[in-house]
Parts: structure tokens; sequence; C-alpha cells
């Protein structure tokens, strides 16, 4: 017999599994017990969908590939938790002996026995309602999920016999203070130099309670650590790499969480884009009838050439967050995105225009005197925050630090903000990080996955990696990638292949996925090799990648920082559409995000689906931004959209696991039926609140389902399940046969209550959602 | 008639050096001085190259650093804009000798890191840092010639194995027309120890950053080391001229030994010599500047960063003093230092005369 779930759309697929299971637990979506392999084939047969829970091994898919991680020291990492906390650095014990830091071991004198302790704990499935109260009974916390089944819990020692007696528990682990993360990427950098000498880290504390700061500040001086700031519970200090301070500081009770400070820099630098907003790209926007009249996009970057006539009369504010009472922008990255997002052409007959030449600009100028970006506050959220309060909902950002994937505090703050303002769009530059040499993973000559920077994987935001330009002359375009990057690009045939040119293909240096918990990002590629977009007139033309004919007000750049701006113009547009088609004035960031993404082009190149063949997948993400097929306008006349976004309506969020919502549409055979599920989850490396899509439709009588990201998540088998890592799913049917289609969205597995969703549908819809 | 242009380069370096080959005038642009120095000096002088149908047959960076490079980038971005518009261009280029920071000494990034890291902390310590330490490196400078040169098809490094230029890789006397140049730096050997030398430096500021000594933290920029520069004998029609860049007197004697240059007592004379490192102490020492010596210094610099230097200075005239010689001082800008050399070791006892560049003359003109 083996433990599996059943998940049913209809009450005569739960009678009939229930008939075959035993042990079974039911929820309001799917049904736990166990079964025979006899009868999950019938199950199967009647087109049910059923996941097997205890073989790990049967689950691959993209979603259980195992890749090799630099920060890991090349070891190979599953998204499997229960060694991803391990390889995360959490100290563990209990279960084996304590993880070593840098080659120190932390004492495990810190613990003390005698209050609540920190545990990790594995279910044997999905947190439903009875598990919750059984745990609560024994006064069982569980503070966040690791991996699917698997939670960081807070418990005494007591409790803890109770806890391991329980049926529905598979493993208990004891953690210590729940710091996970001190993982340095510099201390792990693989350089072959042989020296002593030890590097000074930046390193963000995070405290419990921000009232600890006082007495973590007055730790911090008596130690004399030097302090670089602090904001709400985070404290940046300075310490040598491999420090014993490390340790001192993970014993603190206040101190939550400890993890090496990367600095951010502009997504720039590598490449430029394709910006020209290809000419069909504006001349799409034209189409759309909408040129993000009436919002306002916040804009953080180094500063911005405000007498450049293509942003005449469009900029409401503007702030000196690096230097004192000064935004200009002598570097040239700041305006060049601004323009992507929002310039009108003015200086070029409407030649070179942003996606949303209608809209207004916020701008926070961040470059400090030194050429960094020190206008950055400490905590990310009073960043958003200064233009949210403004009336900006969409905020671009072309910048981030080098984190090779992996989830870090930074990008905890991005999706903690968004989590507590829900309208307000947050979107990324992947970074420029992607690169073909020594790779851990992709073959040679194929950019290596696993470089995805932060605050890029947060999931909350909108991560915009860059696709490659259509451009055959300007800029760099006509350089290799091997000429211009000989070290990251050593091997043919990316070596040889052109920057620009071949528009279904991605950009070399744009950083891939997957985030180290297996996570698709980017979320969506736009054209980022030689852009052409505003040029401050102060900059020097060396900080370009060209010269534009017969021009000094625009000047060609490259880089996830160029695709960036180009999606936000869209959210943009798409938050107009909303705002004047469908009477809906506050569409929430998901809702933005799942229309973008549902309305993607797939880009077929090799380069951009190497090796699996699928997507989404983590070169591209959901594939390239595509306006045309996003919102209806008048160039495609049949298409048209239904959406839900109940992120304003309580009645309808998911309180338990197991609660679902299903939605009934008619669908006509001229178009493509494309389905897509966005929602906000609360901050954390996994998915704390998982949801998931199946799409039912009929085929000659039979019930065919499809799941979401099926292609993702498919096993040896051709069996797909749910997907467990991301907050995206869709569902795209190319060859619809006309009738109704059933859309069942449901909590597959909820840490907390309260759970919004945002879903888009498009195609030849004959009707609107209608839920039953 | 072959001729020397030592072109107004305030406190960085560039000159003309134009010979003949076959009948025709050939042309190598050694360094470009820094940003200023295209726009005011050195386009005229380029686009009366131009004008005569010469080109720039050779482009020699001595090394990135924005005051040897950022001329000569200024001269290629306007050579980009100029193609891309289809407009006369100021002059062509054959060919650019130049070595980065990468192919010399930061083969990997970690070095990079470590520096940005003691640089950003060192400049929370609100010491001035008037560059981000990228541009200090000039990782990007580096990186963007090298771009410019392929947008533009120009050569680089064409003919040297992996592509560095170096005494290791150009180990015959090159000939162009009446021009030999014998190289002279940098040597892997060099490039090792100023590797192990960085890593020397980063590795005292680190640890005084953690320990608090402000001393070392206030003399991080000062204290840094060289990067390597490219050294060269250029031999025109038996006229000989040292060109040094920014480079090590040791390290040039060492290559004027291993190339036999060096007479039984371990000295060579020169017609002329350019100083190295704007005539810094730092790069040159009383005992190397006996050995090595000219009829002619030239010497570009305009008192930043105090050079010339005074010490260096009275060496080269006290060198003179001892050997009976007369020796010519050409010096691009009047300084303290000179002022106070002609004040306290007269030129009359000591030998020496000093030329300066006039106020409002783009550059000098030696005929050789």
């Amino acid at each position: 017999m083996k433990s599996v779930i059943v998940y049913f759309m209809h009450e005569d697929e739960l009678s009939f599994a229930s008939n075959l299971l035993s042990d079974t637990n039911i929820t309001n979506s799917f049904i736990m017990g166990k079964a025979s392999q006899s009868d999950i084939k019938k199950m199967r047969q009647k087109g049910l969908v059923v996941q097997e829970l205890e073989k790990k091994e049967t689950e691959f898919g993209l979603q259980k590939v195992k890749w090799k991680h630099k920060s890991y020291q090349n070891r190979e990492i599953s998204d499997n938790l229960s060694i991803g906390a391990e390889e995360l650095g959490s100290v563990i014990m209990g279960v084996g002996d304590p993880i070593s830091h840098s080659g120190d071991t932390i004492a495990l004198a810190t613990i003390d026995l005698t209050g609540e302790n920190y545990f990790l704990i594995t279910l044997v499935g999905p947190l439903i309602d009875q598990w919750k109260k059984t745990l609560n009974n024994i006064d069982v916390e569980l503070l966040e999920c690791t991996n699917n089944f698997e939670y960081r819990a807070k418990l005494s020692f007591d409790n803890l016999q109770d806890l391991k007696d329980l049926d529905f528990v598979n493993n208990v682990s004891l953690i210590d203070q729940g710091i996970t993360n001190i993982i340095t990427e510099s201390a792990l950098s693989t350089s072959g130099d042989n020296r002593t000498g030890k590097k000074i880290l930046k390193f963000d504390l995070i405290l419990h309670e921000p009232s600890n700061t006082d007495k973590v500040l007055d730790w911090l001086k008596d130690n004399s650590i030097r302090v670089e700031g602090y904001s709400r519970n985070k404290i940046r200090v300075y310490l040598l790499q491999d420090s014993p301070y490390i340790t001192s500081i993970v014993g603190l009770k206040e101190v939550s969480r400890i993890e090496e400070y990367i600095e951010p820099k502009l997504f720039n630098d590598k490449a430029r884009l394709l910006l020209n907003l290809d000419k069909n790209q504006s001349s799409t926007v034209n189409l759309l009838g909408y040129q993000g009249d009436g919002e306002i996009i916040g804009i953080a970057d180094t500063g911005i050439d405000d007498s450049h006539n293509d942003f005449k009369n469009r900029i409401s504010r503007i702030f000196s967050l690096g230097r004192m009472n000064d935004y200009s922008d002598h570097h040239g990255h700041g305006t060049h995105v601004a323009g992507s997002v929002l310039g009108d052409g003015a200086e070029s007959g409407g030649k070179y225009k942003g996606t949303a030449p209608k809209a207004k600009l916020i701008f926070q100028s961040l470059m400090d005197s030194r050429g960094g970006l020190g206008g950055l506050p400490i905590h990310l959220g009073d960043l958003f925050d200064e233009a949210y309060q403004l009336g900006a909902r969409i905020h671009n950002n072309s910048w981030g630090a080098a984190t090779n994937s992996r989830y870090t505090i930074n990008s905890t703050e991005v999706d903690e903000y968004v989590d507590q303002n829900r309208d307000m769009l947050v979107l990324f530059a992947a970074g420029n990080e992607g690169a073909a040499k020594n790779n851990l993973n992709a073959a040679v000559g194929f950019v290596d996955w696993l470089s995805i920077g932060s605050p890029a994987s947060s999931k909350n935001a909108l991560t915009v990696g860059a696709s490659r330009s259509n451009r055959t002359s300007g800029g760099i375009s006509r350089l290799t990638y091997g000429q211009a990057w000989p070290n990251d690009f050593p091997d043919p045939p990316i070596a040889d292949e052109k920057i620009s040119g071949k528009a279904t293909s991605i950009a070399g240096y744009s950083s891939r996925g997957p985030c180290d918990d297996g996570r698709i990002k980017p979320d969506i590629v736009a054209p980022g090799t030689d852009i052409v977009s505003t040029k401050s007139s102060i900059a020097s033309i060396g900080n370009f990648d060209g010269s534009v004919r017969g021009t000094r007000k625009y000047a060609f750049m490259g880089g996830t920082s160029m695709a960036c701006p180009l999606v936000s113009g869209c959210a943009a547009v798409v938050r107009e559409y909303y705002r004047k088609e469908k009477n809906n004035d506050t569409p929430s960031a998901s809702l933005v995000k799942a229309t973008l993404i549902n309305g993607t082009k797939e880009l077929q190149s090799q380069d951009a689906m190497s090796p699996y063949n699928i997507i989404p997948n983590f070169h591209q993400g959901f594939g390239r931004v595509d306006m045309v097929n996003t919102i209806p306008n008048s160039g495609n006349n049949n298409l048209k959209l239904a959406y839900i976004d109940n992120w304003k309506n309580p009645l309808s969020h998911f309180n338990n696991t197991g609660d679902r919502k299903r939605y009934t549409i008619s669908v006509g055979d001229k178009l493509p039926f494309r389905v897509c599920l966005s929602y906000i989850d609360l901050p954390g490396r996994a998915l704390q609140n998982n949801l998931n899509l199946i799409v039912e439709y009929n085929n000659n009588g039979n019930r065919i389902k499809q799941i979401g990201n099926e292609a993702f998540t498919k096993t040896p088998g051709n069996y797909s399940i749910p997907d467990t890592k991301n907050n995206i799913e869709i569902v795209r049917i190319k060859n619809p046969k006309p009738g109704n289609f059933l859309i069942q969205v449901f909590a597959f597995n909820l840490l907390r209550g309260g759970q919004d969703f945002s879903l888009v549908v498009t195609g030849d819809l004959r009707s609107d959602l209608i839920e039953i | 008639m072959a001729t020397l242009k030592i072109i107004q380069a305030e406190h960085g370096d560039c000159f003309l050096l134009t010979f003949d080959k076959n009948g025709n005038n050939k042309n190598m642009l050694i360094d470009g001085g820094p940003r200023g120095t295209y726009r005011r000096h050195l386009k005229d002088i380029l686009l009366n190259v131009n004008s005569k149908n010469e080109i720039l047959d050779f482009v020699v960076l001595s090394h990135v650093d924005s005051d040897h490079i950022s001329g000569l980038l200024d001269l290629l971005f306007e050579l980009e804009e100029q193609r891309v518009n289809g407009e006369q261009e100021v002059v062509a280029i054959d060919q650019i000798w130049a070595n980065t920071f990468q192919n010399t000494i930061g083969a990997n990034n970690d070095i990079v890191n470590r520096f940005q890291a003691v640089m950003s902390t060192v400049n929370n310590m609100e010491s001035v840092m008037s560059n981000s330490a990228i541009e200090v490196l000039g990782i990007n400078q580096g990186n963007k010639l090298r771009i410019q040169a392929l947008k533009l098809d120009i050569d680089l490094n064409k003919g040297f194995d992996d592509e560095l230029i170096s005494i290791d890789t150009a180990t015959d006397t090159l000939e162009e027309g009446e021009l030999k140049i014998t190289m002279l730096g940098p040597s892997k050997e060099n490039l090792e120890e100023l590797r192990l030398e960085w890593m020397k430096w980063l590795e005292n500021n680190e640890n005084a950053i953690m320990s608090g000594d402000f001393d070392v933290m206030a003399n991080a920029d000062k204290s840094k080391p060289n990067l390597s520069s490219i050294m060269f004998l250029a031999e025109v029609n038996g006229t000989t001229i040292l060109f040094t860049g920014d480079g090590r007197s040791d390290h040039l004697y060492d290559a004027l030994e291993s190339q036999n240059l060096l007479d039984s007592e371990g000295k060579i004379h020169l017609d002329f010599f350019k100083v190295p490192h704007h005539a810094s102490n730092r790069n040159t020492t009383k005992t190397f500047l006996k050995k090595v010596t000219a009829d002619k210094y030239i010497i570009s610099a305009n008192g930043r960063h105090h050079n010339p230097d005074l010490a260096t200075l009275i060496w080269l005239v006290e060198s003179a003093k001892q050997r009976n010689a007369n020796i010519e001082l050409i010096i691009t800008n009047e300084t303290s230092a000179t002022r106070k050399l002609l004040e306290e070791y007269p030129k009359q006892e000591y030998g020496y005369k000093i030329t300066y560049l006039e106020e409002d003359e783009s550059f000098a003109l030696i005929e050789i």
C-alpha cells in the first residue's frame, strides 16, 4: 500500500477515490489515504490526478532536477529541504553532528534546553486543518514552511515526545535559534589565490523584534563591531571573514538571522539591450491604445536628467537619496532606464520611446558620491514605501546583488513589502551573471543555471530577464558573446553567437534560474541587448554601448537593467486596461503579473530551452512579453480576457488546506486557451501557502485534466503532479475544443489562512468566468 | 625627419612619435593623457596627421590608468560616433597595443572584489576617494578600450602570444621602417611580483580595517602598488628614446640587463629618457638614475600627486654633476618642485637646464 494524494474536481470523483482508499483524510479538493498499486492505476484510468507520496524519486520533472550550486561548494543539492536546511548552514542537532561553518563549529552550548526551542518538522502530507489543530493543542507553533511538508517550528522539549508520537509527523530535528543561511558568498569564492589574509564582509542581522535593536547595538559597541546602519529590525555590521563574533551573534537570543550582505550593483554593465523598443513593439503599444495614462511609476536608479524633453511635464517627484540635493545622472543608467519605461520620443519624432509614454514618474536617485548605490535604505521596504505613498503602484529596480540565486534578506524584504501592500507591483532585473564557463549544470557552450540576483530571487516581485533584440547593427550588436566577454563565454555555440539579432534567443549574460529552492526565475523576459533609450546629457558616451546616428539625446545600452523597464511600462499599460476596460481601479500586483505572464511568447531557440525543451524553464521563465496576445486589442479581434482578483474580498480567501474555487467558462476554438494563476505569498524562502491550478475539459466524454506548469512537474510515468515550487502557474491549450472548461484553484497546503489569488484567462472566450 | 611630440597631458602622459618607412611617415601614439587632453590638445594634432593622409599606425597604451587611457578612449568614442553618422573620422588607427588589469594582474575576480571591499570601507571612514574601485583598477576602462577596438575593427595586440604585450611575448626586436623597438616590460616575473604585492596590500589593509588601524587606512590609496606598464626602448636612426609609462626602475633595470643593453659597468646612456611615473620618487632610485642616464629627460607632470618629486629631480641633477654632463629636463609644466630645484641646485653648478611647455602650447616638438 502506498500513501497517495488524489485530486478531485467532482463529487463522483471523490466517491470513486474514497471507495478505493483506506486511512483517508478528506479536504474540499483532495483526499489523502493509502492505496494499492492497482487501485492507483484504476484512479488514473478514471482521469484522476494521483500523487504518490512516499517515494520522493518518483517526483521528477524539472522541479525535482538536482543541480550543483557554487555557494554550496559545488555539492549536488536538490530542493529537498531536509538536506536544504543543512546545506544552508543551519545547525542541526539530534539527527547528526553539528554542521560547521567555514571550519568553525558552532557551540552546542548556545542552545538552552529548558525553554522553547526551534525544530524542523516533516509531515507526511499537506497541513490539513485537523493536523493544525492537533499541533496547536500540544503547543507546537509552526513558524515557516521550509519546503513542501517541512516546517520550522517552535516548541519546548516537554512536548517533543507527543509530537514524535503523531502519526502524521515523519521527522523532527532540533535546529538552532532558527538561524539559517550564513553562507558567505565571498568566503566561498573559488579563487586560486593562496592567501592568508581575511576579507572584510558586511553582514545583516535580523532581530526577532525591532525593540531589541538598542540592546543588540549596545552589545556590538561593547565588542567594537562596526555598524554601518540599522532600520526597523535590521542591523548591518562589518565582520572579518571567519570572525569568531559570527558565532557569538548566532548565540544572541535577539537575533533571528544573520547573512552576508552583498553590495547591489547596476545590471547594465555587461551588455546593452534591445530597447529600440522594437519597432513592432512600439507600434504594439499604439495598437493597444493604452500608454500608461494615469499610472505613476517609481524608479530607483542612479539619477535622472530631468531636462530631457522625453519626460517633459511627467516627472512628479525626484528624491535624492544618494547625494545631498543632487539627483543628476553622470552615469546615464537611470535616465536610460526611465526612457524605456516612459520616454515619449519627443526628441526623436516618436522613434525612440518607452512602453508607457504617458505615465508619470517618481524617481529615487540612489547613486552616491563614490559611484555606488549608497542611496539604498538599509531596509528595502522604506524604498518602495516612499514611492507608494505618493501613488506609485509599479516600481522598477534595475539593480541587485550577485548572490547565485539565493533567497537573501533583501529578497525577504521585497516579499514582505508586497505581502503588506498587495497592489504594489515591484519589478527587478534578473541580473547579468549569466555565463557559460566552468559549468556545473549546463552543457559546454550553453549558459549555466543558478545565477539569479537578489532581490530578484524574491517570490512576489516580477523578475525580468533579457532576451536578445533583433538589431543587426548599432551598439555592440555585431560583436559575438565570445568577443565581448571572452572570460564568460569561452566556448561555442554561445561564444560565436552575435549579441543581438536573433530575437528568439536569450541574452548570454541574462541571469538564469532556478532560485536555490528550485523556484522558476526569471518570471519573464524582454529585449535586453542593444537597446536605444534616453541619454543623460552629462553622462559620457563611454558609459554606453554606442552612439545613435544623428542624435546625442539617445544612446545604446544593454543588460537585464534595460529589459526590466520595458516590462514596467507594459505593466502600466495592463493596469490602465483594468482601470478603463474592467472598472478595476485597484488591480493587485499578482493580477498584473498574471496578465503579463499569461500573454507571453515562448522562445524556441535552443539556448532558450536547453536542455529540457519545456516552458516554463530557467532561461526565459514563462516566456517573452507579448502585448498583442496579453490584453484585448484591435489587432487581435478574437482575444478576450476574463479574470478573478479577490484580494479586496476576504470572504473569498482560502483559510484551510483543501479549500477550492471552481469556475466554468465557455471557450471557442479561434485562439489558444490560456490560464494563469498568480498569488502573493508570505515572506520565506519556500512557498508558505501553496495554491494550485487544474483545468479540465471534455474530450469525447472523457474528462481531461491539465495541471498548472504541467511540463515542469512531469514525472517519468508522464503523470503530472501539482507544482510545489511556484506561486505562478500556467495552463496553455493550443487548440481547444469548443465547449465549457472547468478551472479549479485550490489550497494544496496553507500555513496561514486569508490567502487571495489572481486568475487570468484569455482566448476565444464566449462567456465570463462563472463560479460554481 | 623623425619627430617626437611631447603633448600637454597635465598629470598624465601623451606622446606622438613620427618616423619614416620607405619615404612615408609613420605615427606611433603613446598614451592619451587624462580627460581633457584629447579635446584640448590631442584632437588637433591628430586632425593634422589625417590632413597629411597619414594614420596612427600604432597606438600604445602603457597601462590602464585614467591619466594615460582617458584621452585614447575619448578618441575611440568620437571615432565611433563619426562612423555611426557617416562623418569624416578624425584619424584612422591601424593597431593598438595594450594590456588590461585582467590579463596582467587580476586574472580572477577575487582581487577586484577584495579591493572594492577595502575601498568602500575606507571610504566609509570619510577619507578622500575620488573614484570607485573599479575605476581605480581601470577594469572598466580596459574593457572599453578592447570593445571599442573590436567595434572599430582595430587590431589589438596582434601577433603577441596570449594577446599580452610583454618581454616574453616580444622576444625579438620589432622593426618598422627606421624605428626599432626593444621591449623592456613587463616580464612574467614582474607581473607575478606585482600580483603578490597586491595580495599583500589587500591583506594589510583588511587587517588594518578590522583592528581599527586608522593610519594604515588613511594611506590605503596612496600605498597601492602600481599596475604594470609597457616599457620599451625606441631607436630611430640611432637616436635612443626610453619609454617607461608608470613603470618601476628595478623592473626596468632587470630588463635592460636581460636584453643585454648595459655596458660592463652596468650602465646605459640614452638620448632621451621618459622618466617613469611623472618622476615620482616611488618609481626610481638615486642609484638607478646614476646608471641609466640620458642627455635629455622628459617629464610629463603638473604637480598633482606631488609629481615631479623634488627628490627625483635632485637625483637627476646630482647624477649629471657627478659625471660632469650637461642635461636638459623637458618638463611639461612648471611646479613648486621645479622652482625649488632651480632655487637650491644652481643650473650652472649642476649642469642642467629646464625647458617647459609654453602655457598656450599643445606640445613641444623634438626633432630627432
